[in-house]
């Protein structure tokens, strides 16, 4: 995994000046550093060399106090900055998702499922904090501050200014090898936890079917099983990658100890002064902090790095999409098509035509590619090969080069498994009654009539009656192409009469109309038939 | 909170302990500056290497020990908080088990997600950033105030004094400043809208709705925005407190040494030791107390998990009562939910006399199959069925996210892959199985994305079948099928059943052979 993604800093340059803000703010902190280990070796040789009265030495004392608090304003302000720099990009970042998924821009929700990417949104977006807050702008002072202090050190005592320099540049060399090799047990990890999520939520929708056939209880066993299956795969990429730090730590702390060992000899020998040691000795954990710090936060920001890469897949992707907009539709008519599924043989369709004012039975037995037809219509299947040919008054265009939002603007449709944001019957159908007496939905049948709220979860009224009405929604929008998926799936032959009389009636008004049926009274009414073979 | 401290109990000693790893190798940090410091000032007065020796020693230990110390530690807190984070997944999913299924319906699906996934993660920081390296810390500061106490007594006990003041005030300040933060709400809220925007967005873009909801969600995520502004304001202040309590205590050791100096009570060497401690202990804490000011989402978020959180239930067997032989009746029979809607229907089915039950959609079919089951009240008399030799297909069943195999395993775990292949044959899906190059292994994707509507429903049907119970209520298990095959399936079912109690509630005019009884449902016109 690269420490640094070039995506991320494009995001990072908007707010260059946070970056130079805390660089400077870091520059600062190390000179008050600096000072303070002068200030503090000035008065404990004063105490313990000269023996000289505290009372003597009140100015450095005095300047000490202000050094201190100064470290203290510097610290509240670097956090600020950094905290301020990670808002900023967090929240144009999940603009930048709302916009490409709602917007229909990517195809993340077919790849990834809702749960998925919901997660993204919120977990995900949320593990970049450590990264943007505290990963990048550390990796910059690491970069300036140990060189500073490390000269600082050479400036007293050129020998410990040798060791603190030579040694600076193993730390990044460690961390590079050691990155390297745990990046894809890191990957992994993310795997795991992403299944892990899916897997909970999976469960969790099911569990109504998994009560019903008495196996709710054994799945708490398997939930364990899989937790501790997670936890050692977690542990032993932990093992590696904590090796890192561990070669860190040991560089820093060690060099600490060479230095004061060799500090203490020259001292017996007579060859540096208390002074210098000291200074020395305060200064050479300076050095490292600011490295370790990278460190430290590396693993923090990994889990935000590799969330980053999904996001920055969502975000760059660019929908193929043309630019014509059409006034309306005379026929659509298409040559053979094929569709490739993973993990499945791929979809072929057989050459056909719509025409307006007629209606089109779609049939084929299940699993033909019937519902593949028609996500190939709306534009959210792309095919493999073939063409699509659409006729309007303005002459014929190519499918793919009609602007997508425009073309859906001109359809309507009716999905198998029809969903609808929580509003009231009213909202859905646009306040217009004739449409549910088109679809024979008796308003009475509704626990509030037009009111009747349609929740989240949509339990207030049957599974038919959500099919009727999702019917009446395609029904109530203005369109040139009426697209019916099983429209009389689960309704009784009264209302599949009355619903095939207004089909009808809507062709009459010059729609073209494409219904996907297994009923033969729905299929007898058609004029017009799609036929797609078995696979 | 008392209920996550029921579940974290039984770790405490394996948290303490990893706290106490890290205290470890923090004091080792102290004593590496402690021991520097006196061997350089001893060194300056020029005595006998010999005397030297053992902080030379001392030295080289503490500098190699960090390291490898922390790095323990760190394995050890976080093997601990996984193993917790486990257990509170599986009582989570336990608790929900037993509220079913009245309690899981009315909950939003992103709110469960959120609930058991993000939640039970997210506190886990409770002892991983908070809770252990505030032991850690002290453990450490006792360490350093222990050889600063040893030097010089009255110095040892202000400067534990300031630090103990450190300890509690710094966090205490930080949860303060942060909490009132509404940015968990807003989170959540972000995260519901989006799981229902990506479950209905294909048809918004039909639609035209999904500018407004566009709109929803940005608002959703400038509120985020603005509350994550008004944190950042507050991140600082823990930072800058821990630099003033460090400075007074180094100020003052600087004065309190002085004065034990010149007046004999410490040799001139520790006053390095004693100045340099304070700068040793107070290193290490800033991200300490950094962490706190995550507290109180964090209590809140574990707050929200409370109702979720009981003891783990022992596994329930599955019982597999096979008494043949059930008589299923209902007389004046009308369910709540449809109650004024429908008139009183009486009907009984029996081994080898199935009952079909016609009639429009929202008439009340499925309520009568929900009533015979207990989900839902009614008025009228229904023979008690025992629910461990009842077998039911309902509308809302749930194909999983794995195998095809796996899926029907639900059905029976016991089951052979012949007798599934038998069964595929009933409701032809035989053949696309064996199509498929990973056959029964074949994992139906996210919400069984690649088989089709018509194939999906016989998945579940053939699920049911594999059951071996006394009696089957299946609804509209043939929806999405063409009629020819709804009505060959139907026979082949019958045939198979033929010793079984069997119910099917369907909207199709399936023809069962002579001995079945068809009741079908006229809603009445008075609302």
């Amino acid at each position: 995994m690269k420490p640094l993604d070039p995506r991320l800093l494009r995001y990072s340059r908007s707010s260059r000046g946070f970056l130079l803000l805390s660089v400077l703010i870091a520059m600062s902190g190390a000179a008050l550093s600096i000072a303070q280990a002068y200030l503090l070796t000035s008065l404990i040789t004063g105490l313990f060399q000269k023996e000289r009265a505290i009372e003597d030495m009140s100015s450095t004392m005095r300047i000490l106090v202000t050094v201190f608090i100064g470290k203290a304003v510097l610290g509240y302000l670097s956090n600020f900055l950094s905290a301020r720099f990670s808002t900023r990009i967090k929240s144009e970042l999940r603009e930048g998702l709302i916009s490409k998924v709602i917007g229909g821009e990517s195809d993340a929700l077919h790849r990834l499922g809702p749960a998925e990417l919901s997660l993204l949104m919120s977990r995900g977006i949320n593990n970049l904090d450590g990264y943007f807050s505290k990963f990048v702008p550390q990796l910059f002072i690491a970069a300036i501050i140990p060189l500073t202090v490390g000269v600082a050190i050479a400036l007293q005592d050129w020998k410990s200014g040798i060791i603190v320099i030579c040694t600076i540049p193993l730390i990044p060399i460690f961390g590079i090898l050691i990155g390297r090799f745990t990046a894809v047990a890191t990957q992994k990890k993310m795997e795991t936890l992403g299944l892990l999520s899916g897997y909970f939520l999976d469960l969790l929708s099911g569990l109504p079917t998994l009560k019903v056939y008495n196996r709710s209880k054994l799945q708490v066993k398997k939930l364990g099983e899989i937790g501790d299956k997670y936890r050692k795969e977690t542990m032993k990429v932990l093992r590696i990658s904590f090796l890192s730090s561990l070669a860190l730590e040991l560089v820093a702390t060690l060099s600490v100890a060479l230095l004061a060992v060799s500090i203490g000899i020259r001292l017996v020998n007579g060859s540096m002064t208390l002074t210098s040691g000291l200074i020395v000795l305060i200064l050479a954990p300076e050095v490292y902090w600011p490295i370790r710090q990278v460190s430290a936060h590396f693993h923090a920001a990994q889990d935000g790095v590799s969330v980053s890469n999904q996001i920055f897949e969502i975000l760059d992707a660019k929908a193929v999409n043309g630019s014509e907009t059409v006034a309306d539709i005379k026929a659509i008519t298409w040559s053979e098509l094929t569709v490739s599924y993973p993990n499945r043989s791929s979809i072929t369709i057989p050459a056909g035509q719509l025409v307006a004012g007629k209606i089109h039975a779609l049939v084929g037995p299940s699993g033909s590619g019937k519902s593949t037809l028609i996500a190939i219509l709306l534009g959210f299947t792309q095919i493999s090969t073939g063409e699509i040919i659409v006729s309007t008054s303005q002459g014929d265009f190519a499918f793919d080069q009609i602007e997508k939002n425009h073309w859906r603007s001109l359809l309507s449709w009716m999905p198998q498994e029809p969903h609808f944001a929580s509003t009231t019957v009213g909202e859905i159908v646009n306040e217009n009654e004739s449409s549910l007496a088109d679809v024979s939905l008796k308003i009475s049948d509704l626990p509030n009539g037009m009111q009747t709220h349609i929740g989240a979860l949509q339990d207030a009224i049957s599974v038919g009656q959500k099919r009727k009405l999702a019917l009446a929604r395609a029904f109530a929008k203005p369109s040139a192409l009426l697209i019916l998926d099983e429209p009389t799936a689960s309704v009784d032959d009264v209302s599949e009469e009355e619903i095939n009389r207004s089909l009808e009636r809507e062709a009459k008004s010059g729609r073209i109309i494409l219904v996907a049926s297994h009923r033969p009274t729905t299929i007898a009414s058609a004029t017009n038939t799609i036929k797609i073979a078995a696979r | 909170m008392k209920k996550l401290m029921r579940f974290v109990r039984p770790e405490v000693p394996a948290l303490l302990q990893a706290g106490m790893i890290a205290g470890i190798s923090l004091s080792m940090s102290v004593g590496l500056l402690a021991c520097s410091a006196w061997l350089i000032s001893m060194a300056s007065t020029r005595p006998p290497i010999l005397i030297l020796e053992v902080a030379i020693v001392a030295v080289r230990f503490f500098g190699l020990g960090r390291g490898i110390v922390r790095y323990f530690a760190r394995i050890r807190e976080h093997d601990v908080a996984l193993n917790i984070q486990t257990k509170i997944r599986q009582s989570i999913y336990s608790t929900m088990e037993e509220r079913m299924p009245t309690q899981l319906i009315g909950v939003q699906r992103g709110k469960i997600l959120q609930g058991v996934v993000s939640d039970s993660e997210a506190i886990q920081d409770l002892w991983l950033r908070i809770a252990l390296p505030w032991i850690a810390a002290l453990v450490s500061g006792a360490s350093g105030i222990g050889i600063i106490y040893w030097l010089d007594h009255p110095f040892g006990v202000l400067a534990g004094i300031i630090f103990l003041a450190a300890m509690f005030v710094i966090p205490f300040v930080s949860i303060l400043t942060s909490a009132g933060s509404e940015q968990r709400t807003t989170e959540e809220e972000l995260f519901d809208g989006f799981i229902q925007a990506c479950d209905s967005i294909e048809e918004s873009l039909v639609f035209g709705t999904n500018e407004s909801v566009r709109n929803e969600l940005m608002k959703t995520q400038e509120r985020i925005s603005a509350s994550e502004k008004k944190l950042a304001s507050v991140a600082g202040i823990s930072e800058s407190l821990q630099m003033l309590f460090a400075g007074s205590t180094i100020a003052l050791a600087i004065i309190s040494s002085a004065h034990a100096f010149l007046t004999g009570i410490i040799p001139g060497a520790n006053i390095a030791v004693i100045v340099l401690i304070p700068l040793a202990i107070y290193d290490g804490l800033p991200t300490t107390f950094a962490a706190f000011s995550q507290v109180t989402t964090l209590v809140k978020r574990a707050e929200s998990l409370a109702p979720y959180l009981e003891p783990i239930a022992p596994d329930g067997v599955p019982h597999q009562l096979s008494h043949d032989d059930v008589t299923l009746k209902f007389t004046d029979l009308v369910p709540d939910t449809v109650k004024g809607r429908l008139l009183p229907v009486s009907a009984e089915a029996s081994p080898g006399k199935p009952l079909v039950i016609q009639g429009r959609s929202g008439c009340g079919k499925s309520s009568i199959i929900n009533a015979i089951l207990g989900f839902v009240g009614y008025s009228g008399q229904i023979t008690e069925i025992d629910p461990g030799s009842t077998s039911v297909m309902l509308q809302s069943d749930h194909l999983f996210a794995t195998s095809i195999r796996e899926n029907l395993k639900i059905g029976r775990p016991e089951v052979s892959d012949r007798e599934i292949m038998q069964i595929l044959e009933v409701v032809e899906l035989a053949n696309l199985i064996y199509s498929m190059p990973e056959g029964l292994d074949t994992h139906i994707g996210p919400y069984g994305f690649n088989l089709s509507g018509g194939e999906k429903q016989r998945l579940k049907l053939a699920r049911v079948l594999l059951r071996h119970t006394s009696v089957y209520l299946l609804d509209e298990p043939f929806e999405y099928l063409d009629a020819q095959m709804a009505q060959r399936i139907a026979l082949k079912i019958e045939r198979i059943l033929v010793t079984k109690t069997l119910l099917i509630v369907s909207h199709l005019g399936l023809r069962l052979s002579g001995q079945s009884n068809t009741l079908g449902l006229v809603a009445t016109m008075q609302h």
